[in-house]
C-alpha cells in the first residue's frame, strides 16, 4: 500500500484497543455507579490479559520468526508492535488514573476504603497480624534464589513479590507468590465504613517472619503474562489428551508482559528483566494494585446495591408465557427469545423436557462455553440416562475454556452421551440444539438456534437471541449439520442454514454484492449488520463497493472494526456505531433490503476471517413475519441508542452520539422494559381468553 | 397419545465411490425424508483395479455403517435394507464382505444385480412419469448412465420391451479411452465411434421404431442444466435434443483445462461431464428424439417406496407386464412361434391356478411359468440339435426386466425340460440350484410339460381346453376334430412326472365336435 493512500483498513489489534478504551470510558462515566465503574475497569484488565496472551503474543512470535509481511492495514509486525506498545502503555496509565482519581475517591465517599498499611490503625494492624499468622502464613512458600536454587517457574498471570534480601553483606532474591486461593482484599475492622487492604500489602507487612535471618532491602509486586495460545496437534489420536498436554505447556509460555509496581527499585527491576528475559517495551508500571481483575469480585460483593445499576431482571419469555409444554408452543409458531431481557429458562427447560419426554428419541447439541454448574449438562446427562440418544459436540479448543470443556466432555461421556469434538482444523462455534421427537404424524424435529452460548450464567450478562422452531427445512439442515460434525456425512447443500466454512463467506459476499447491484439498478438497497467484530478484508471491500454504489450501510460493531467509515468515494455511505454498556452486546444480526423484499439472518458468526474460514458457524434466516418485524424493531432500537452508542469517525476514533434534540435512549434498559411489557400483555391476553371461556 | 402408526425405515446404498443412507418416514400416506447421509469411500477404485476389497476398506465401510446405525437409532428406524451395486457386484471377495458386515454391523447386505438395479430404476421412472402424465411410454427410450455402466430400456405400448446393459459408464469411458488422447487430439471422434460399436445392438431395434422421447437419468445433470439455464420441475428437467447437441459441439474440441475453466468444474467432474455428453449425443443421434427429459432417480427411491408403500396390485401388474413384454421381445428376436406359446401359456396358467392347493406357489412363480413357456423355444433359432441347451443359455444370459440372475436361472431350468427329460440331480444346471429352487423348478416343469404336450405339433389342434380337479385326478379336457396322436403320446410321457411331483394323476379327455 502506498503511503499517501487513505487508510482503508484499521488494524485489528489497534482497533481492539480502541474497543477496550470504550469499555474504560464506562469506568470513567460520571453517570455510572461506582461499583459498576469498578466492574468496567476490571473487564478492561481481564480483556487486556487475554489480549496479551493471544494477540500480542502472536505479534511477538511473528517478530521473533522474522515475519515481515504487511497486514491489510499496511503495518509490519515490528511497526505494529511499536504502535501497540505505546497504545497499551497509555491505556495502562489511564486505567490507574481512573482507579486513583475517579474510583477510589468515589468509593471513599461511599464509605469503602482501600488503605495502605501506613494508613491503618493499631486495631486494624492487629487484625491483619492475626490474619497473617493464622491463615496467610500457612499458604506462603517463599522461594529463595541463589546458585543452588534457580529462579522458580512463575505461573502465567500469578501475582508475586520479589524480595531483595541481604545476609552477611551478600544480597540475593526470594520470590513469594501471592496466594490466589485467598481473597485479594482483606477486610479489617472499621468504624466509619469498610476498610480493605491488599493481600500483598499484608504479606509485605510481615515479611520479617518469612525471612527471619535476613534483612529485607526492597520489595516489589510483579506479574508475568505469558503466551497462552495453544499449539495443538489436531491429528493426534486422542485430541482430549493432546489438549491437556498443551494446557500444561501454556503455563510456561514465553513471557509477553511484565507488570511491576511503579515504585519498584531499579536493582530489582533489572534483576527481573534479566531473569525473566523480557524486553523493555514489555514492562508495564502499575500506579496501583497490579492485576485489576480482582475488582470484579469486589464489585459484586453483597450489599451496596445503591452503588450499582438497577439490575436487569429477565422477564418470562413472552412466547412461552402460559405454555407448560414447550413442544406444543413451538408447534404453534416460531418463538424468538432475546436474552437477558427474556429469561434463558426456556432453553434449559427445552433440554429438560426433552430429557424426560418418552417420545423424544434423540437430543443433539453443540457446546462451546458452558457455566460452572450447567443445568443444560445435567439435563443432557439425565436424557442419556433415560435412554435417549444424546450427541454432544464439546468444543475442546474453546480458548481458555479448554480445561472446563474437557471436564464436561468426560462427565457427559460417563453419563452415556456420545461426545464428539468436531472437525479437524475447525472450531465448532455454531449454537444448535436439536430434539428428535416421535409424534402421531411422524418424526418432528425441534430446534433451538442461537447467537450465543448455551451458558446460563453468561446469558444474564450477554445479549443474545435464540430462535425455537420445528420447521422441517431447519430440522433437516440441523440433522445434516450434526451428521457433518459427527463425521457421518459430508456437508450437504443446506436448505435454510448458512454454514461456515462451507458457504458463509460466499453467501455474505453474494448478499452484499446483490445490494450493490440493486442500488445501481435503482431498486431498494440497504445493509444493516450487527456483529461483535468486523475484520474480514474481503467482506469490507465488498461493503466499500456497496457504499460506492450508493447502498446505505449501517454497521453496529461492538468490538474491533477494520472498516473505516466516511472515506470520500469509498465509504461515505457507511456508518459504524459501537454499543458498550451495562450488558455485553453479543447478538449477530444481518439485514439486507433485497430490492424491497428484505431478508434477515441471525447467527453465531462475526465477520472475521476466523469465523468465515476456520470455524463451523451457522446463521439462519428469520422467516416468521412477526419475528422478522421484532428483529427489525431491535435493530431500530440499537440505532436510536444515545447512552451506550458511540460513532466511529473517519479517523477511526469513536465519539458519543450527539444527543442534542434526541430523547435519551438506553437500548439495554429499553429492551428490558419492552420484554416485561410483552410478557405482561401476553399474560393479560391469556387471562382474557380464559375469562371468555 | 397414539403414536406408533408411523413407519420409519432406512436404505443404505453401498456404491462405487460412496456409502449413502436415507431415512424416511411415511406420514399420512406420503413418504418424507428425514436424513440423507453420504460418506465418500473408494470401494470402486479398489475393486476395479484389484478385483477385491481390502480389509482396510472393509473396516472403513464397517465404521461408516456404524455411524449410520447410530443415526438410525436416533430415529427409531424400524427396518433397514442395505443394498450394493456395481462395485460389490464385481468384487471377487464379496462373500467375505457380506459375512463381515453381518458379523461386525449385524446387517444383511443385498448385492443387486445389474438388471435388478436397472429394473428398479426404470420402474420408478415410469411410475413418476405416469403419475405426472409426462408420457404414455408409447415409443420411449430410457437410459440410465452410471459411472460404470449404461442401461438402456426401450418402451413400446407402455411396457419395457427391451433392456440392455453396456459395461461402460461415464467414468469407465474416459478411463478406457484415456490413452487415446496421446495419439489423437480428436478424442471426440474416437469416443463417438467406440460408443457406436457398443450401442449397435440397441440401434438395430431403434432403427425400426420412431422414438418420440428420451428419458435420461444417472450421472449428474447439474452442469448441463446450469449451462442451458433450465430448471427442474419436481426433479425433472426438460430439454431439447438440439440444446444437448449444441452443448456437446461446444465442448468436444476443448482441452481438459479449458473445459474445467469454462464450466467451473473439477477435472474429475469435467471428464464425467464430457463422457456423459458424448453418450447423450450418441443416444440422440441413434433415436432422433427431440424431446429429452432428465430425471434424478436413485436406486433407493423404488426401494424406499417398496418398504414404505408396499406394492399395491397395480405395481405388481406393471412389473409382470414389463417382464412379459421384455420376454416377448426376446422370443420375437429368436423367432419363437407366438401362436404356440400363447396356447401353452394359457393352458399352463390354467393348470397352475387349478392346482394351487397342491403346489402352494404364488404369483411370482406363476410368472416364472409364463416366462419359461414364452421362451422355451428360443434355442431352436440357434441349434435344432442342441436347442434345449441353447434355450437354457439364452434365457440365463438375456437381460429380462425385473429378474435376478438366480430367477433367470430357475426359468432357464424350467424351459429346458420341455421334452422327454425331467429335472434330476444328474443335470449340472439343475444341480446348481438350491434345494428350495429345485423343488419349485420341478413343480413348474411338471405343469409346463403337461401344458406343452397339448400342442406338441405346434398346430393348436385342441380347442377350448378345460382343466378341472376330480378327486386325485387332474382332468385335462379338450375339444378337437384333429388327429391328436402326437399330443396324446406326449401327454402320457409327461403325466408320470406330474404325478410324481403333485401326487395327482393327469388325465387327458378329448371330445369331438363331430358327434
Amino acid at each position: 500500500m502506498k503511503e499517501q493512500e487513505p487508510l482503508l483498513f484499521n488494524n485489528r489489534e489497534l482497533s481492539w484497543m480502541d474497543f477496550n478504551m470504550r469499555v474504560l470510558e464506562e469506568a470513567y462515566k460520571k453517570d455510572n455507579p461506582v461499583l459498576e465503574k469498578l466492574k468496567f475497569l476490571s473487564i478492561t484488565a481481564s480483556n487486556l490479559d487475554e489480549f496479551f496472551m493471544v494477540r500480542v503474543a502472536s505479534i511477538k512470535e511473528q517478530i521473533h520468526s522474522g515475519y515481515k509481511e504487511m497486514d491489510f492495514s499496511g503495518l509490519k509486525p515490528t511497526k505494529l508492535f511499536e504502535c501497540l506498545s505505546q497504545k497499551v502503555h497509555d491505556f495502562t496509565e489511564k486505567q490507574y488514573s481512573c482507579l486513583n482519581r475517579s474510583i477510589v475517591p468515589a468509593l471513599k465517599k461511599s464509605g469503602l476504603f482501600l488503605r495502605k498499611p501506613k494508613e491503618l490503625s493499631e486495631v486494624q494492624r492487629g487484625h491483619l497480624s492475626l490474619y497473617f499468622h493464622k491463615i496467610l502464613f500457612h499458604v506462603l512458600t517463599p522461594l529463595a534464589v541463589d546458585r543452588s536454587r534457580p529462579f522458580p517457574v512463575l505461573a502465567n498471570k500469578s501475582l508475586n513479590l520479589a524480595v531483595r534480601l541481604e545476609q552477611n553483606g551478600e544480597s540475593y532474591y526470594a520470590i513469594v507468590q501471592v496466594p490466589s486461593i485467598l481473597p485479594r482484599l482483606v477486610e479489617t475492622p472499621c468504624e466509619d465504613g469498610r476498610t480493605f487492604v491488599l493481600l500483598e500489602d499484608v504479606i509485605v507487612m510481615h515479611l520479617a517472619y518469612l525471612f527471619e535471618l535476613h534483612e529485607v532491602k526492597a520489595t516489589t509486586a510483579f506479574r508475568l503474562t505469558r503466551n497462552a495460545d495453544l499449539a495443538i496437534d489436531e491429528e493426534a489420536a486422542d485430541l482430549l489428551a493432546e489438549i491437556q498436554k498443551s494446557i500444561k505447556k501454556r503455563k510456561r509460555g514465553r513471557p509477553v508482559r511484565l507488570e511491576v509496581d511503579h515504585k519498584c527499585d531499579g536493582e530489582t527491576l533489572a534483576y527481573l528483566v534479566e531473569t525473566l528475559k523480557v524486553e523493555k517495551s514489555d514492562i508495564y508500571e502499575a500506579k496501583g494494585p497490579i492485576d485489576l481483575t480482582f475488582w470484579m469480585k469486589f464489585s459484586g460483593m453483597e450489599g451496596h446495591d445503591d452503588l450499582r445499576f438497577p439490575p436487569i431482571v429477565p422477564a418470562p419469555a413472552a412466547g412461552f408465557v402460559g405454555k407448560s409444554d414447550i413442544f406444543s408452543a413451538i408447534q404453534e409458531r416460531d418463538i424468538m427469545v432475546h436474552h437477558p431481557y427474556e429469561s434463558f429458562t426456556p432453553v434449559v427447560d427445552f433440554v429438560r423436557q426433552a430429557a424426560g419426554d418418552p417420545n423424544v428419541l434423540a437430543i443433539k447439541q453443540t457446546l462451546y462455553r458452558v457455566s460452572g454448574n450447567s443445568p443444560i449438562i445435567a439435563a443432557l446427562e439425565n436424557a442419556a440416562e433415560n435412554g435417549k440418544q444424546v450427541t454432544v459436540l464439546v468444543e475442546l479448543k474453546a480458548r481458555f475454556d479448554e480445561e472446563n470443556n474437557i471436564h464436561w466432555a468426560k462427565a457427559l461421556e460417563d453419563a452415556g452421551c456420545h461426545v464428539i469434538y468436531g472437525l479437524t482444523g475447525l472450531k465448532t462455534h455454531c449454537k444448535v440444539l436439536l430434539v428428535v421427537r416421535r409424534e402421531e404424524e411422524g418424526i418432528r424435529r425441534y430446534l433451538h438456534m442461537g447467537t450465543g452460548n448455551y451458558n446460563d450464567s453468561t446469558a444474564r450478562l450477554y445479549t443474545d437471541i435464540g430462535l425455537f422452531t420445528c420447521r422441517e427445512a431447519f430440522g433437516s439442515d440441523a440433522s445434516s449439520l450434526f451428521n457433518t460434525l459427527t463425521g457421518y456425512s459430508r456437508p450437504p447443500e443446506y436448505q435454510k442454514m448458512i454454514v461456515a466454512p462451507h458457504a458463509m463467506r460466499s453467501f455474505f459476499l453474494h448478499k452484499i454484492d446483490r445490494e450493490t447491484k440493486n442500488s445501481l439498478e435503482g431498486l431498494p438497497a440497504g445493509i444493516t449488520i450487527k456483529v461483535n467484530s468486523l475484520l474480514d478484508p474481503q467482506i469490507i471491500e465488498s461493503l466499500y463497493r456497496a457504499s460506492k454504489a450508493g447502498v446505505r450501510v449501517t454497521l453496529i460493531v461492538r468490538g474491533a472494526c477494520s472498516l473505516v467509515p466516511g472515506i470520500p468515494e469509498v465509504s461515505e455511505n457507511i456508518a459504524v456505531i459501537s454499543i458498550v454498556g451495562q450488558l455485553l452486546e453479543h447478538s449477530r444480526i444481518f439485514l439486507f433490503e433485497n430490492g424491497g423484499n428484505p431478508k434477515l439472518y441471525m447467527g453465531s458468526a462475526d465477520l472475521m476471517p476466523r469465523n468465515l474460514d476456520r470455524r463451523v458457524e451457522m446463521c439462519f434466516p428469520v422467516e416468521d413475519e412477526k419475528l422478522f418485524q421484532e428483529a427489525i424493531e431491535m435493530l431500530d432500537l440499537f440505532l436510536r441508542d444515545t447512552v451506550n452508542a458511540r460513532i466511529q469517525l473517519p479517523d477511526s476514533t469513536y465519539v458519543p452520539v450527539d444527543r442534542r434534540g434526541k430523547p435519551q435512549v438506553n437500548c439495554h434498559t429499553e429492551f428490558s422494559r419492552r420484554a416485561h411489557q410483552k410478557a405482561k400483555e401476553r399474560l393479560a391476553e391469556l387471562e382474557k381468553a380464559k375469562e371468555s371461556l | 397419545m397414539k403414536k406408533r402408526s408411523v413407519r420409519i425405515v432406512a436404505v443404505i446404498d453401498i456404491g462405487s465411490n460412496n456409502i449413502k443412507m436415507r431415512i424416511s418416514q411415511r406420514s399420512k400416506g406420503v413418504i418424507g425424508d428425514l436424513e440423507m447421509l453420504e460418506r465418500p469411500v473408494g470401494i470402486g477404485h479398489e475393486v476395479f483395479s484389484t478385483g477385491k476389497i481390502s480389509f482396510d476398506c472393509l473396516r472403513e465401510i464397517s465404521k461408516i455403517i456404524q455411524g449410520f446405525s447410530r443415526v438410525m437409532e436416533e430415529y427409531g428406524v424400524g427396518s433397514v435394507r442395505v443394498v450394493a451395486t456395481t462395485a460389490l457386484r464385481e468384487c471377487q471377495n464379496r462373500a467375505y464382505v457380506t459375512d463381515q458386515l453381518k458379523i461386525q454391523n449385524d446387517i444383511t447386505l443385498e448385492i443387486l444385480e445389474e438388471t435388478q438395479e436397472k429394473s428398479l430404476i426404470y420402474s420408478e421412472i415410469m411410475r413418476q412419469f405416469r403419475e405426472r402424465e409426462l408420457t404414455d411410454f408409447g415409443n420411449t427410450l430410457i437410459s440410465y448412465i452410471g459411472t460404470g455402466s449404461i442401461g438402456i430400456a426401450a418402451c413400446s405400448h407402455g411396457n419395457i420391451v427391451l433392456m440392455q446393459n453396456i459395461r461402460i459408464g461415464s467414468v469407465k469411458l474416459h478411463d478406457i479411452l484415456a490413452g487415446m488422447e496421446e495419439i489423437t487430439d480428436r478424442f471426440d471422434v474416437v469416443a463417438e465411434e467406440y460408443l457406436d460399436t457398443l450401442l449397435s445392438d440397441i440401434g438395430d431395434y431403434i432403427e425400426k421404431k420412431s422414438v418420440k422421447e428420451l428419458i435420461l437419468s444417472g450421472s449428474e445433470f447439474d452442469v448441463i442444466a446450469r449451462h442451458c439455464q433450465i430448471s427442474s420441475v419436481g426433479g425433472t428437467y426438460k430439454i431439447t435434443g438440439k440444446e444437448i447437441e449444441a452443448l456437446y459441439d461446444q465442448i468436444k474440441g476443448l482441452s481438459a483445462e479449458e473445459l474445467c475453466e469454462r464450466y467451473e468444474v473439477t477435472e474429475a467432474e469435467g471428464e464425467e461431464f464430457y463422457a456423459v455428453l458424448a453418450i447423450y449425443d450418441r443416444l440422440l443421434k441413434l433415436t432422433g428424439a427431440q424431446r429429452v427429459y432428465y430425471t434424478k432417480i436413485d436406486v433407493w427411491d423404488p426401494i424406499m417406496r417398496q418398504m414404505l408403500l408396499p406394492a399395491k396390485g397395480g405395481d405388481e401388474l406393471e412389473l409382470s407386464q414389463n417382464t412379459l413384454a421384455s420376454a416377448g421381445r426376446i422370443a420375437k428376436k429368436y423367432q419363437c412361434n407366438r401362436e404356440h406359446y400363447d396356447f401353452v401359456v394359457g393352458v399352463a396358467r390354467d393348470i397352475f391356478d387349478k392346482t394351487k392347493k397342491f403346489h402352494g406357489m404364488g404369483a411370482k412363480y406363476r410368472l416364472f411359468l409364463e416366462l419359461a413357456t414364452i421362451l422355451h423355444d428360443c434355442g431352436h433359432f440357434i441349434s435344432t440339435k442342441n436347442h434345449l441347451t441353447a434355450t437354457y443359455d439364452v434365457i440365463k444370459n438375456s437381460e429380462i426386466y425385473g429378474l435376478t440372475r438366480d430367477e433367470q436361472h430357475m426359468i432357464a431350468n424350467v424351459a429346458k425340460h420341455n421334452e422327454s427329460s425331467v429335472p434330476d440331480l444328474t443335470d449340472t444346471n439343475f444341480r446348481e440350484l438350491g434345494e428350495k429352487q429345485q423343488l419349485i423348478v420341478s413343480k413348474l416343469v411338471g405343469i409346463f410339460r403337461v401344458a406343452s404336450a397339448l400342442d406338441k405339433s405346434y398346430r393348436q389342434k385342441i380347442e377350448t381346453v378345460k382343466i378341472k380337479l376330480e378327486g386325485q385326478k387332474l382332468v385335462v379336457a379338450g375339444i378337437t376334430d384333429h388327429d391328436t396322436f402326437l399330443e396324446q403320446w406326449a401327454f402320457r410321457q409327461c403325466a408320470a412326472f406330474f404325478e410324481d411331483v403333485f401326487g395327482i394323476k393327469p388325465v387327458f379327455e378329448l371330445k369331438t365336435k363331430l358327434l
